[in-house]
């Protein structure tokens, strides 16, 4: 509890020094958070160019309404992400109104993976797999593969997935179940699960 | 007891005519058209069928009793033999509704009387315990995807700031506008065509300055077959104007030969060429 104070009276220093024009202070939570932010547009739309752009419109967005953070009502990375979130969710329904080969850019890229312990061939079949369960992934209707990629993928909780989606609760559990049956199914035919 | 009237049966027995004659119906004692309507009764009826088939089991209980003590295994088999009658086929979970209950069985908030069916379903049913091990590994590599981090590109978050603040030049815009028409072009299907084209080109003028020596030799070279060209087109206009003139004396001496006995007329061309004619005026 005093940990999670202690943050957002960092947090909220930070930002204050941002609106009063500090560039370090700018610098310092671009810094910290476009690698994540990147990698959330990444995960959704699977391209770099439009990670790029996307990344770069999240923190424009971010930095013209810092005067919206409040720090009594959470910490800074919970509010970023929670505005980068809508931001690409917004910009992955605009952009799968029609359907497009998602992923295709994951055969050519360069995996970083967390753990240090995974030998290079398991990077690639992980890389593999990860290209043909977005495959899959992208074979689902839409309002059940939003709610499939923000539970199973970004794991946010329920009652996050409503807030993010505006759906009622019920609907939510009812388009992952569905989802994921959906998604077993399209993952067996494409024989990447036995 | 009460008493339980069915419909559903042809003979229409009622639960206590069913019940009065159950335990002639069990031991055979009863006649065909009796045994027919108790059959009937007991399919309808599931109460009767009930009772019909615990009567059934307590004599079978009575004759082993009488062989032997009850083991902890028999009441076990008891036990099982009970649940297995109080649960008939129709009322069974289906797939629909297993299906339904996926979602709570991987919240973990699946209520107790809908996991034993849930549970049982399960056992029972292949298609769904291999549906549920798709979805369990589904989710599995979806969370894989999660956990895979991305490198960024290292210029990115100097572009951001450049788009905030403005701080980093628009150098950092320029070149990465640069690159990616670079890549748009190197991604494109016309490379080869246009590599094959530039070659030939090449080609072409390397073998003109082999043969000229620089590029300055092949535009001289150029202009005097251009000359020769010009001279050739001049004389071949010249013989051609020789030529038209020529033809043009043939026709008018042609045409103006003097008819024969006019010999102060004829010219000496004529002379020469017709001495049988000076001879025959002689």
């Amino acid at each position: 509890m005093r940990a999670d104070a202690t943050l957002t009276r960092i947090d909220g220093d930070l930002v204050r020094r941002c609106r009063a024009g500090d560039s370090r202070a700018w610098e310092e939570i671009v810094h910290s958070y476009a690698r994540r932010v990147y990698n959330l547009a990444y995960r959704f739309n699977g391209r770099h160019e439009q990670s790029e752009d996307l990344t770069q419109d999240v923190f424009v967005r971010v930095y013209r309404s810092l005067d919206q953070y409040d720090p009594e009502a959470g910490d800074l990375s919970n509010w970023l992400m929670r505005l980068a979130r809508n931001l690409v969710i917004d910009d992955y329904r605009r952009r799968t109104r029609t359907p497009t080969d998602l992923g295709d850019e994951l055969d050519h890229h360069e995996f970083h993976l967390r753990s240090a312990l995974d030998a290079p061939d398991r990077g690639v079949e992980r890389a593999e797999r990860g290209r043909q369960v977005r495959e899959a992934i992208a074979r689902l209707p839409v309002d059940l593969r939003d709610c499939v990629m923000l539970r199973d993928i970004e794991e946010l909780s329920y009652q996050e997935i409503v807030e993010t989606l505006g759906i009622p609760l019920g609907t939510v559990k009812s388009r992952i179940n569905r989802g994921r049956i959906e998604l077993a199914k399209i993952l067996r035919r494409m024989q990447v699960v036995e | 007891m009460e008493v339980f009237v069915t419909e559903a049966s042809g003979a229409m027995i009622e639960c206590t005519t069913f019940q009065e004659a159950l335990t002639d119906y069990l031991e055979g004692k009863v006649c065909p058209e009796v045994r027919s309507a108790c059959a009937a009764h007991r399919l309808s009826c599931r109460e009767c069928r009930r009772l019909c088939e615990q009567v059934k089991e307590s004599l079978r209980l009575l004759r082993l009793v009488g062989d032997e003590p009850p083991s902890p295994r028999l009441e076990l088999a008891n036990l099982a033999n009970r649940i297995v009658l109080a649960t008939t086929p129709g009322e069974m979970l289906g797939c629909e509704a297993f299906d339904h209950l996926i979602g709570q069985y991987f919240d973990g908030v699946i209520m107790a009387p809908d996991y034993q069916e849930f549970q049982y379903h399960f056992e029972a049913c292949a298609r769904c315990r291999r549906l549920l091990a798709t979805i369990e590994e589904a989710i599995r590599c979806c969370q894989d995807i999660g956990q895979v981090e991305f490198e960024m590109p290292p210029d990115l978050s100097g572009r951001i700031l450049s788009a905030t603040t403005g701080k980093v030049g628009l150098r950092a815009g320029l070149h990465r506008r640069a690159r990616a028409a670079f890549d748009r072009i190197a991604g494109s299907a016309e490379i080869p065509r246009l590599i094959a084209a530039s070659l030939i080109i090449a080609a072409g003028i390397l073998l003109m300055i082999t043969q000229f020596g620089s590029l300055e030799g092949v535009t001289n070279q150029a202009d005097l077959a251009v000359s020769r060209g010009q001279m050739r087109v001049l004389r071949t206009g010249y013989d051609a104007r020789a030529s038209l003139g020529q033809m043009s004396d043939v026709v008018t001496v042609m045409f103006n030969r003097p008819p024969s006995g006019v010999v102060g007329q004829s010219n000496s061309t004529e002379r020469a060429d017709s001495p049988a004619r000076t001879t025959t005026d002689q």
